[in-house]
């Protein structure tokens, strides 16, 4: 259907996006296929070295399944609870989000910090896109139009990684103006930002993070990378946030 | 009838509250809103065609498609306003072309041009989108004072200047009073547009007869009923051919739902052009985008003050932006406060300029607290500022200013009539409060820490139960003598007693959810010494069968003051018929009968008790009985309606003094307030409101009223704004984007009640639900001003204003990107629509303008492109075209036009086109130059783009990445065309890579 009907269907998971587009009357695909009869998708599992999350798992199950501890993920268990609120969490799919792929999302920015994958499937088989290719610009994904997202990956950390997160919305859990995702390693720290440009970014600075370091480094970062203007923030108040919440973030990682 | 009939000792009598009536059925899901109403046969269903755009011609409206989709009906147009309508009364004596539908000219983003109507809601709007609009987009006035400028775009030709009033007031010996002041200090100040949201959206389900040519409404329009009068005269009806329904319950009004007057007369007509009822019901994005707005003001005031901080003199230079018409009952947020210009101070002299500005926004209208805080902003800024400039604290300049408690009742200078207060004693209280001390002590804490914490006041009054004559003063005095006088709030409440003997009470104050059954039930109980649940209350309207006036509806807190005390006031009628007869059976003095838990005794005589029901029965099941002892004056009826209008509420008399209102409140903030230098949030830390708002009927009610405009003034403090672009362009048609607080983020309040109960209202009470709508805002903008030491604040003050005001003060530096090459990396200061650049590219200037003049490679060029037509003229090329433009969820047809004209060919061409889609209007000009650099070509481009309509309201946050990603995939386009043509010139090796750069650098992999 999706290969007949190519760009006229939608993907129905979660729907916490796509119903308000079609209810506003922006989004009006003549077909959409709903996703939440097919069991197989709601698989959610730890496999050897990733969080394996089907198109069908909501949000709020994994969030569940962490604080339960069936699943330990220390980067999904920062950021879930930020992603919208609850009773949207128990409809939104981390699927969903990803294929959205708002450039304020939180779940695309873990994926990127983590350099996790999707899977794809189409009539001509499945194929793994890494995060790196997925997000091509605000809201626009590598995924044809005869694709449908199955599952996405979250690698796990190493024991010795420590984490930190930090974001800034106007109200309590509006979209991110600026977000920040930092995972400090043995020997490179990499800071994932949201918020800031069209898709999620994600830096890899080689050697250890020292405390006295942080305001030069994100400074650095701040300068160098692309921010947009856009009429909720502007680039300097945004690059001013970068370097805030990164401080936060960086003092939670290395806390740990 | 006058206030002395009602006995003293209920005026003041404060009793244990009742719990709200209403809030049985409307937390069970059992309210009676309008869309729940039962459906007439054959209901149709209404969507509206609206502006996508803030300013321009409308050259062609073609209803072809929609009119044969199935299931539409009829699409109501401006041939048939104008055929079946008359414009809109305007209160400045200036007609106006201003109907329900746009005529000819659209003026603002949203305006109503046709309205489909359909067998269910989603047809009418699949019809909606299938109609055709042409516009001829002309220049917007966007800016308040840019309106006023010579050479401004003019929004009604036929009047012949955006500004539809100029006025000037003199009060007292204001020129001497700057002469001999101490200081004088200016200041600019600018509120800006905001709303209050409710959760309920407007509705109309109309009906036109066309046996009698009448029109038969349901709204949950709020009133003021003066506005059922110009909707009559709008459809050519006398009033009693418009029939109007309230249901019950409506979901919030805040003064909003005032707005709803072009609705009423839409609805109606597009009913009569279908032959059938017709419901609308209005979207959240047309509500927040298209029905009304608070005004925004800017003022420029100046005061005159003495050395110990007494202000001698005030001079106000106000402007208003009413947005795109003067809509009844504006420029009543003007004049609703004409009168208290000065506040809680005794100012002697007083110089007002007003002027009212047209602008392509929303026109506005009467949000919950109108008039009060554009007042307040500027005048306790500039308290503040008196202040600074003398060195002492803002509770000392108020106590020096303040009216004194034995000057009530108190004429102010521009003539109102301030009732009762005392505003020293809740000053007192203010400063003697644990709250204030601990603001104070964190204040020093915060000082030695280098924190940024500050400390706001204000000082308001608040006025309630409006004067309708108060807009007049708007006019000249020999203007008004010609018009005839207005004046007075004739408020009106109706109570009967049944066959049965219990007590019903109809209101007309339609309320939305204040609580006015409950307190009803409670006055009325009392008079008659019944249980308030004995009483019932009825809050539907119906023009045809009940009592109503100009007055009637729920606006200017007249409730409390006027309605509950009309209801008082019918009651103590009837029950003088009641005792009349008591006297007379059991052979007592009048003044002996005690009415008391339901039963009706002589005072002497206990033993003689009668149920209440019983006695009142007595009038229906024995009239005779009854007439006996009423004797030929009254007739035995047990149906009493009371009309009330404040005494004090003259016209303006001839030097512009005008009583603005009939009482006056008193609201007095402060509030402890820090800044976040990390995130630049402000957070409220703690906030006291001290309120007298006279004798309170209940104090729950009271709080709860309190506790709603507080989160509405948090609202328009920090968060909320509606949001235009230089263009006109709308962006916060959304809760997303327009942000209410939600629980998160109102803090908490600690309230606390003064009480001089006031001689004016039958029952000593005021009105107070919008005392914080007032002074909250303003209570937080002085507090974030003292945290930055920072003259006049921009409202809201969000973190985007806070860190540019942090910024200015050098407590932040901004961090300066460094240049990566990538040309939509730079953000014009024009805004984001705007950019310029330059690309490189290895093929000849020739090469590049043979691609932009070839129709076929135009088609291959632009994104999506499905069909082209070109048609070449005089030194320019024309494509008509139709594409699909995709982004994420979003898909959008545009019917496009592009011109290539200033074509030098090979070295530059401008690029102008619009494209007009459902979903919007997007335009956007550019001049490219090619200057050959060897075998390549540099391609510099600058451009201005503006997208309007829904696209722009609902996704303005995304709006710039989409641009730009359109025109990456253009540049790409071009370029590959390009080096289709001359590629055969180039090394593949050198092609892949200049191609690679290229992707980098217009951001696509």
């Amino acid at each position: 259907m999706l290969r007949e009907k190519r760009g006229d269907v939608r993907i129905l998971a979660g729907g916490q996006t796509l119903l308000p587009s079609m209810a506003m009357r922006v989004s009006e695909p003549a077909s959409v296929i709903a996703l939440s009869g097919i069991q197989e998708l709601a698989l959610l599992r730890e496999t050897a070295g990733a969080v394996e999350v089907g198109a069908m798992v909501r949000q709020a199950a994994l969030e569940d399944a962490l604080k339960t501890r069936a699943i330990t993920h220390p980067v999904l268990e920062a950021v879930l609870p930020w992603v919208a609120h609850r009773p949207i969490r128990q409809r939104g799919t981390v699927c969903g989000s990803i294929a959205h792929a708002d450039p304020s999302a939180e779940l695309p920015l873990a994926l990127i910090a983590l350099e996790g994958s999707v899977t794809v499937a189409s009539v001509g088989g499945n194929r793994e896109i890494k995060a790196s290719d997925l997000f091509t610009g605000p809201v626009q994904t590598s995924v044809l139009d005869d694709e449908l997202i199955i599952s996405a990956r979250f690698p796990l950390l190493k024991s010795s990684d420590r984490i930190g997160f930090a974001e800034f919305s106007y109200r309590h859990r509006d979209f991110a103006v600026v977000s920040v995702l930092v995972i400090v390693r043995e020997s490179s720290t990499i800071f994932a930002f949201g918020g800031i440009d069209d898709t999620p970014v994600r830096i890899e600075i080689p050697g250890a993070l020292a405390e006295s370091d942080l305001v030069p480094q994100l400074t650095t970062i701040a300068s160098r990378q692309t921010v947009r203007t856009d009429p909720t923030a502007s680039a300097d108040f945004r690059r001013h946030l970068m370097t805030r919440l990164g401080q936060s973030a960086c003092l939670q990682a290395l806390g740990q | 009838m006058k206030i002395s009939e009602i006995p003293s000792s209920l005026q003041t009598q404060l009793q244990p509250d009742l719990l709200r009536v209403e809030d049985g059925y409307l937390l069970t899901g059992k309210g009676q809103f309008i869309d729940d109403l039962p459906s007439p046969l054959g209901l149709l269903h209404a969507a509206v065609v609206r502006s996508p755009i803030a300013h321009g011609k409308i050259t062609s409206v073609d209803i072809r498609a929609a009119s044969v989709l199935k299931g539409v009906r009829t699409v109501l147009l401006a041939e048939d306003v104008l055929a079946w309508s008359q414009p809109f009364v305007v209160s400045v004596r200036k007609t106006l072309n201003h109907y329900c539908l746009a005529i000819d000219r659209v003026r603002y983003v949203g305006e109503p041009i046709a309205v489909v109507v359909a067998e269910s809601r989603a047809v009418a709007e699949d019809g909606a989108a299938l109609v055709e609009v042409l516009f001829e987009p002309l220049n917007a006035v966007v800016d308040i004072k840019e309106a006023l400028d010579e050479g401004s775009p003019l929004l009604h030709p036929e009047v012949g200047s955006n500004c539809i009033v100029d006025r000037s007031y003199l009060y007292g010996d204001v020129d001497s009073a700057f002469a001999t002041a101490d200081f004088v200090l200016e200041e600019d100040y600018l509120y800006p547009r905001n709303s209050c949201t409710p959760i309920e959206t407007g509705g109309v389900v109309a009906e036109f007869c066309s046996h009698d040519g009448s029109y038969d409404l349901r709204s949950n329009f709020m009133g003021p009923f003066s506005l059922h009068v110009v909707a009559a005269a709008a459809l050519g009806v006398p009033g009693n051919r418009l029939r109007h329904r309230s249901p019950r319950d409506s979901g919030g009004s805040f003064g909003v739902k005032q707005a709803m007057l072009p609705y009423l007369v839409m609805t109606a007509l597009a009913s009569r052009k279908a032959g059938a009822p017709v419901k609308f019901i209005e979207d959240r994005l047309e509500h927040l985008t298209a029905l009304t707005s608070a005004t925004a003001r800017a003022t420029k005031l100046k005061a005159a003050v003495r050395r110990d901080g007494k202000i001698l003199a005030l001079d106000f230079d106000q402007i208003e932006d009413c947005g795109a018409f003067l809509r009844a009952p504006e420029p009543a947020t003007l004049y609703r406060m004409h009168g208290c210009m000065t506040g809680a101070y005794a100012i002697e002299s007083l110089r007002i300029r007003n002027r009212v500005v047209l602008i392509n926004k929303t026109p506005t209208g009467l949000v919950r607290g109108f008039g009060g805080p554009q007042v307040y902003f500027a005048l306790e800024g500039m308290v503040r500022r008196i202040a600074e400039t003398i060195g002492k604290v803002v509770p000392e300049v108020m106590a020096v200013n303040f009216i004194q408690p034995a000057s009530f009742p108190y004429r102010a200078a521009a003539g109102a009539l301030y009732d009762s207060g005392d505003y020293p004693a809740a000053l007192a209280s203010l400063l003697a409060h644990p709250l204030y001390q601990r603001m104070l002590e964190k204040k020093r804490l915060c000082a030695q820490e280098g924190r940024l914490y500050g400390i706001g006041y204000a000082a308001i009054v608040e006025p309630s139960i409006s004067n309708m004559g108060y807009i007049t003063t708007v006019l000249t005095a020999a203007q008004r003598a010609k018009a005839g006088p207005k004046n007075g709030a004739l408020a009106t409440a109706t109570v009967s007693i049944d066959p049965s003997g219990a007590v019903t009470v109809v209101l007309a104050s339609a309320p939305a959810g204040q609580g006015h059954q409950t307190v009803t039930a409670e006055v009325v109980s009392r008079v008659f010494g019944l249980d308030p649940q004995a009483v019932v209350v009825n809050t539907e309207l119906d023009t045809q069968k009940d009592a109503w006036s100009a007055g009637s509806g729920n606006y200017s807190s007249r409730f409390a003051g006027a309605v509950a005390g009309c209801a008082q006031i019918a009651a103590v009628r009837l029950k003088a018929k009641l005792t009349l007869y008591a006297a007379n059976l059991w052979h007592c003095r009048p003044e002996d009968i005690v009415f008391e838990d339901g039963q009706v005794w002589p005072l002497k005589d206990p033993g003689k008790v009668m149920g209440f029901s019983r006695l009142a029965g007595t009038f229906h099941w024995s009239p005779a009985l009854t007439q006996d002892a009423l004797g030929t004056e009254q007739d035995p009826g047990l149906r009493e309606t009371a009309f009330f209008s404040p005494e004090t509420l003259s016209a303006p008399d001839a030097q512009d003094r005008v009583n603005t209102s009939a009482a006056y409140g008193f609201v007095l903030d402060v509030c402890g307030v820090e800044i976040d230098i990390d995130t630049c949030q402000v957070k409220v830390d703690d906030y006291l409101t001290i309120h007298d708002a006279g004798t309170l009927l209940n104090s729950a009610l009271a709080d709860g009223q309190i506790y709603g405009a507080f989160a509405q003034g948090i609202g328009a403090a920090l968060y909320e704004e509606f949001l235009y672009d230089a263009d006109g362009n709308f962006q916060s048609g959304t809760f997303a984007d327009y942000r209410l607080p939600t629980s998160m983020e109102v803090p908490s309040l600690t309230i606390v009640h003064h009480c001089t109960p006031s001689p004016f209202t039958p029952l000593g009470a005021k009105g107070l639900g919008e005392g914080n709508n007032m002074s909250t805002p303003i209570c937080i903008a002085n507090a974030v001003g003292d945290a930055l030491r920072r003259g006049a604040i921009t409202l809201p003050a969000s973190p985007p204003r806070i860190y540019r005001w942090l910024c200015e003060a050098g407590v932040l530096a901004t961090i300066a990107p460094e240049d990566n090459g990538k040309p939509f990396d730079k953000s014009s200061p024009e805004g984001p629509l705007n950019a310029s650049g330059t690309f490189i590219f290895p093929v000849s200037p020739e090469a590049l303008f043979a691609v932009l003049l070839d129709e076929n490679c135009i088609k291959r060029i632009i994104p999506g492109c499905e069909s082209i037509r070109s048609r070449r003229v005089e030194g320019a090329v024309h494509y008509d075209c139709t594409a699909v433009i995709r982004i994420g969820l979003v898909k959008a047809r545009f019917q496009a036009n592009i011109d290539l004209t200033e074509i030098i060919r090979p070295e530059r061409v401008r690029l102008s086109g619009s494209g007009q889609s459902s979903l919007g209007f997007a335009r956007g000009s550019g001049l490219v130059r090619l200057v050959a650099q060897g075998t390549q070509t540099e391609l510099h481009y600058e451009y201005h783009a503006s997208v309007s309509g829904k696209l722009a309201a609902i996704g303005s946050r995304l709006l710039e990445g989409a641009t730009r990603l359109v025109l990456s995939e253009l540049f790409r386009s071009l370029a590959r065309e390009a080096l289709r043509g001359e590629g055969g010139n180039i090394k593949p090796t050198d092609q892949a890579s200049w191609w690679h750069r290229f992707l980098h650098a217009v951001g696509l992999r």
